[in-house]
């Protein structure tokens, strides 16, 4: 029973509670109860919620008891990332300067999936300042390093580092997580679960620690692409109180017929697809990579043969995406954190490249940055005309399995990556969606990630791909040993 | 009308950028935010270009340039007071990393028309 809850996904839960084999208390009790005894272990967690997490539950059950189902997340514990934040507990963005810091109200986020029925049962570990000060190593949180529970000796990815963990560990059916350029996707791979991260502006962002007002995502992780979905959409539409985000929401698709070649249009609740959906392949996406990465990489095109058409060796435009998101986040981080580099606080950072990071941004030239931001536009529209010609571009999600916690990035897999093909850097600085899926497991049995990117707000899409591919797989299902 | 048209780059990459975006990739800890090293998103490289991590890591120490070491100054006379000179190096060094990785900023043509991405709306209360 016990490891049936831990894993189930968000689907399974709420089947359990609407025919009442389970309460949203119990449910509730069993997701604290794991993020107490194993949530140190990987690093995974900063709070935990009880008080609040039990009062929702409570309250779920009453609404449920009296026939009022709020939905596919009503009495579903979940957690967040520490820089979202939740009234009546500390918000510390992973930082020791900001370990005390209160705010009264819940974010956006938060307020949503309470409103969806959603039960918050902790607030989890990440990077300090989501990476804000250019850390170099796992360890670079003040509750240490993310830990994937796959292999507890290296890191779970970051900047949602331990959304990543506690999700891949059971400790929660699902996360919210953030990305400003490639904290949901990486720590997805590295910790073997599913990451969606939205199109710019999807999401709002009231309430969520800023590190680049023009670049932060805020999205799920969780078990599947459907648990992402049903998450996405509970989260996703327009919030007065954030300026950039749109109109326009999200519906989870309706689910897709296992095989396009039975017909088209929609039956049954279930949408055939009318034609086999195109994937680009970035050049060089597979090659002079680790090799585990890439094998994975080809098996999982294989598997979904039926259902694509590949195009080989496509090019991004060539465009200095590296150079204007570098510079818009370290402007912008650098203006979000300016009270904290000007008074030294960030002396008490973990991480002691984070000590002195925040300082080198503060000679950027204004020129350079407004140059940044007039180049984006642009550099979308490039993007976008080359996105259009796909339903998605695929790559390896990561060109390597997880980093050793103990080492710095750069010395973690010497020699090994000659190659690959960088998909998270454009995609972010334009805004454009990822989903990433596990698709195996490479040295160290650690993890490895499939990406799809797709062009704005072509969210279903994504779902629509991962669902293919997990219906065809079950490593999102494979569970790691852990251990209390 | 706006002219949002983009001058692209030659498709033959010049040695000078490809030195620019080594450089950036030496500075890739102030400059990526939330991307540690190893993600860091430089634009694809051709294929005779290509190292990545391994020609990062040997990418020579170049001495900073002279305007590198004068805005490592201004930070200096700032905050002097509670950096060593190990930071002050490494500060020095990311400034020229970032200054040399810059310029890839004005190669690509924009008009007087191309706008920043983001647009002011006045405010007015109730």
């Amino acid at each position: 029973m016990a490891d049936e809850l831990s894993f189930a996904s968000v689907v399974e839960l709420g089947r359990r509670l609407r025919t009442k084999k389970i309460s949203a208390t119990e449910l509730a009790e069993h997701f604290l109860d794991r993020l107490e005894r194993l949530g140190t272990t990987f690093g995974a967690v900063v709070t935990v919620t009880r008080g609040r997490a039990l009062a929702e539950a409570a309250a779920a059950d009453r609404e449920i008891a009296r026939g009022r189902w709020l939905g596919p997340l009503h009495g579903i514990p979940y957690g967040v990332k520490d820089l979202l934040a939740a009234a009546g507990y500390p918000t510390t963005w992973g930082a020791a300067p900001y370990d005390n810091q209160l705010f009264a109200d819940d974010a956006t986020v938060v307020a949503r999936l309470k409103a969806a029925g959603a039960v918050l049962v902790a607030k989890l570990a990440m990077v300090e300042l989501a990476g804000g000060m250019g850390y170099n190593q796992a360890n670079a949180s003040f509750t240490g390093p993310g830990r994937t529970p796959w292999n507890p000796d290296y890191w779970s990815g970051g900047s949602s580092s331990g959304p990543g963990a506690a999700v891949a560990a059971g400790l929660v059916p699902f996360a919210i997580g953030s990305e400003t350029s490639g904290s949901i996707v990486t720590p997805a791979a590295y910790s073997g679960v599913t990451g969606l991260r939205p199109t710019y502006g999807l999401v709002s962002r009231h309430g969520a620690m800023a590190l680049s007002w023009t670049m932060d995502k805020l999205g799920p992780m969780g078990r599947s692409a459907e648990d992402c979905a049903l998450v996405l959409a509970a989260i996703a539409g327009k919030d007065v109180n954030d300026p950039s985000s749109v109109e326009r929401g999200f519906r989870v698709p309706h689910p897709l017929a296992p095989s396009p070649r039975r017909g088209e249009g929609e039956r049954g609740g279930e949408v055939r697809l009318r034609r086999k959906l195109r994937i680009g392949i970035l050049k060089n996406a597979d090659q002079g990579i680790q090799p585990e990465v890439a094998k994975n990489f080809r098996d999982a095109l294989a598997v979904l043969k039926d259902v694509i058409t590949v195009t080989e060796n496509v090019e991004l435009p060539d465009l200095p995406y590296g150079v204007v998101g570098g510079t818009i986040i370290a402007v912008e981080g650098a203006s979000a954190f300016d009270d904290l580099v000007d008074s030294g606080g960030v002396a008490q950072l973990t991480a002691p490249e984070d000590r002195i990071g925040g300082y080198a941004a503060l000679a950027i030239p204004a020129r350079d940055y407004v140059r940044a931001l007039r180049l984006r536009r642009p550099m979308g529209k490039a993007l976008d005309a080359f996105l259009k010609q796909f339903d998605a571009v695929a790559t390896p999600t990561r060109n390597t399995v997880a980093s050793p916690v103990d080492k710095p990035f750069r010395e973690a897999w010497p020699g090994v990556v000659t190659g690959g093909a960088n998909i998270i850097g454009p995609a972010n600085v334009v805004g454009v969606p990822s989903l990433s899926v596990p698709n195996g497991f490479g040295v160290q049995n650690l993890p490895t990630g499939l990406c799809f990117t797709a062009r704005a707000f072509e969210e279903a899409t994504l779902v629509q791909l991962g669902r293919l591919y997990q219906a065809r797989t079950d490593w999102h299902k494979r569970q790691p040993a852990v251990t209390a | 009308m706006p002219n949002s048209n983009v001058s692209r780059e030659p498709p033959a990459i010049t040695r000078r950028a490809f030195a620019e975006r080594l450089a950036l990739a030496a500075a890739a800890p102030f400059v990526l935010g939330d991307l540690s090293p190893d993600l860091t998103p430089l634009p694809p490289l051709r294929e005779a270009e290509r190292g990545s991590e391994g020609v990062r890591s040997q990418a020579p120490q170049a001495e900073p340039s002279a305007l590198a070491k004068a805005l490592a100054e201004g930070i200096r006379l700032r905050y002097g007071d509670r950096l060593t000179a190990d930071d002050l190096r490494t500060i020095t060094r990311a400034i020229d990393g970032r200054l040399r990785g810059a310029e890839r900023l004005y190669q690509t043509a924009l008009s007087n028309a191309d706008e920043p991405d983001f647009v002011y709306r006045v405010y007015r209360g109730e």
